[in-house]
């Protein structure tokens, strides 16, 4: 439980931090005209970065707290 | 590892990863209990009320991801103006720096919206399950009707609840109000819906669920708020001097020749905390300094007729007899960061043009020679409208004797809220070139009101 959180927590505050500073210095609607993507605006990518970088912290907090098991 | 320290580390790490011990907390009233029902009261009357309040025919705050643009009130901010919110960040850090310094983990026990939301959701719960005692008991009982029916009243209310939090909190950034119609009409778009039950979900989990465990193993402030305390910053403390021993009696009994203490040792006091310690074991970090042990023991104090106060608001330092020291360097120093900040940033919300420019110089080509013989460099201006309304500007550019200024696509208009560029071409006799790389000025200026201006530096490049 406690590792759940600690992998799913910070992870969840550092996208909620990326996505601002990446949505103030990117408008996505360049990207979605620059992409050719065709979705439903710039709430949709906003939510998109956000998932994505929340996936990626994730990933990072995951490996971390596995490289911290010792070696067996 | 000798046996004792593994003994202790091993205590530590049960403490860690105990299962949690389900919590009730006991009703209490009191001064303090007053306090943090106004508080709530009050913030959550703001955080539900405020997306409803028009300006100028609009949202007075809205936070319009889907525009980026953001309304507070009067002012409007464009992602150009990303510095100020930096700024909110940094006077929102300094003042945590110093309310906790000064007064201990009053955002806590008083403000945090994980308080002021388990707060309401533990107030549906007294209303639909009892008290305390009637909470244990309908836990432990079996899953009878009755109690299948209660708990099902329960999550209702609070999921209602919940929903209505998440809906309130996406109406910041899209129109509350065509939020509403949206929902009402089925028509609400995939990514605002998903917003919308995030929020709920994640109201309805912390502030029924997950409630102390949020300040205990997620809250960063939590862990690191002890940094900032010092001997002189107020604390909830018990007093054991006047307390130890403690133990019951009667109210006649005189208990100074039973040789007690003042605790009567009734644990009002860790019955009503909502972390669940016993603040008699001295300062520990789950307290989130909510005062209802001050209520709850001033209570039995003034039943059992002795003076009150046996646990309250006060410092290490009087606590161990000595005094204690408002206006001290730290406070004074926390107190001087955080008004120059916030009035420096104050003076320059309300003093900001509404006009911005950037310049970027062509990056194929420093300076070319023309047909004439003249010197010409190539800038793309960024023209950036922050006002409500659309203008049209004037650009001229200074630092070069006879510095001539073209702009092809006249005249330059940019829309509410638009970033148009514009290419200049600058042109000057060599004669007039001090040096290979002069220094100029580019001039805006709205040409309907000559308030509106900004200016912006850049250099002009020309032969050796």
């Amino acid at each position: 439980m406690q590792k759940a959180v600690a992998i799913l927590w910070p992870s969840f505050l550092v996208a909620g931090v990326a996505t601002i500073l990446f949505s103030t210095l990117i408008d996505p609607d360049i990207l979605i005209h620059g992409l050719g993507l065709e979705v439903a605006g710039r709430l949709a990518i906003y939510s998109i970065a956000w998932l994505g970088f929340w996936l990626m912290g994730i990933v990072t907090a995951g490996l971390t707290c596995f490289f911290l098991n010792p070696l067996k | 590892m000798p046996e004792s320290a593994k003994a202790t580390d091993s205590v530590i790490e049960q403490h860690l990863y105990a299962k949690r011990q389900q919590i009730y907390p006991r009703q209490v009233s009191g001064l303090f209990a007053r306090l943090r029902v106004t508080a709530v009261l009050v913030l959550l009357g703001l955080y539900y009320f405020i997306p409803w309040l028009q300006w100028d025919g609009r949202q007075a705050v809205l936070f319009d991801l889907p525009e980026r643009k953001f309304y507070i009130f009067g002012l409007i901010f464009w992602p150009q103006d990303f510095i100020y919110l930096t700024g909110l960040l940094i006077i929102a850090a300094l003042s945590l720096f110093f309310f906790t310094a000064v007064a201990g983990r009053l955002w806590c026990g008083y403000a945090c919206p994980q308080t002021v939301w388990t707060e309401t959701f533990m107030w549906i719960q007294r209303k639909i399950e009892g008290d305390r005692n009637q909470q244990i008991k309908l836990a432990k009982s079996p899953w009878t009707f009755k109690k299948i029916r209660t708990k099902a009243l329960l999550h209702f209310v609070w999921i209602a609840f919940a929903l209505w939090t998440g809906f309130t909190f996406v109406g910041y950034f899209m129109p509350i109000q065509e939020l509403a119609d949206r929902i009402v009409s089925f028509s609400l778009s995939g990514w605002a819906l998903f917003w919308v039950l995030f929020y709920s979900f994640a109201t309805y989990g912390n502030a029924g669920w997950m409630r102390e465990q949020v300040c205990i193993y997620m809250c960063p402030y939590a862990r690191f708020q002890s940094a900032m305390f010092d001997k002189n910053t107020l604390i909830i403390s018990y007093d054991p001097k006047r307390g130890e021993p403690r133990g019951g009696r009667r109210k006649r009994d005189d208990h100074k020749a039973m040789g007690l203490g003042d605790c009567i040792n009734c644990s009002l006091c860790v019955q009503v905390c909502p972390t669940g310690i016993d603040i008699r074991d001295g300062l520990q970090y789950q307290c989130i300094g909510c005062a209802a042990c001050i209520d709850a023991c001033d209570g039995v104090m003034e039943k059992m007729q002795y003076p009150k106060g046996l646990i309250r608001y006060t410092t290490e330092n009087a606590v161990e007899g000595g005094e204690t020291r408002i206006f001290r360097p730290r406070v004074i120093i926390y107190a001087l960061i955080l008004l120059t900040v916030t009035s420096a940033i104050m003076f320059s919300i309300f003093t900001r043009s509404v006009v911005e420019l950037d310049v970027l110089r062509d990056r194929n080509q420093l300076y070319r020679e023309n047909n004439y013989g003249l010197v010409e460099n190539i800038y793309t201006l960024k023209v950036i409208n922050k006002d409500s309304k659309a203008h049209e500007y004037q650009i001229s550019a200074s630092g070069i004797d006879d510095l001539q200024l073209e702009i092809d696509n006249l005249p330059v208009v940019a829309e509410a809220g638009e970033v148009k560029n514009v290419i200049v071409r600058l042109i000057a006799d060599p004669e007039d070139l001090k040096s290979p790389s002069s220094k100029i000025e580019f001039n805006i200026m709205a040409t309907d009101n000559q308030e509106i201006t900004n200016t912006e530096a850049a250099r002009f490049l020309g032969p050796r």
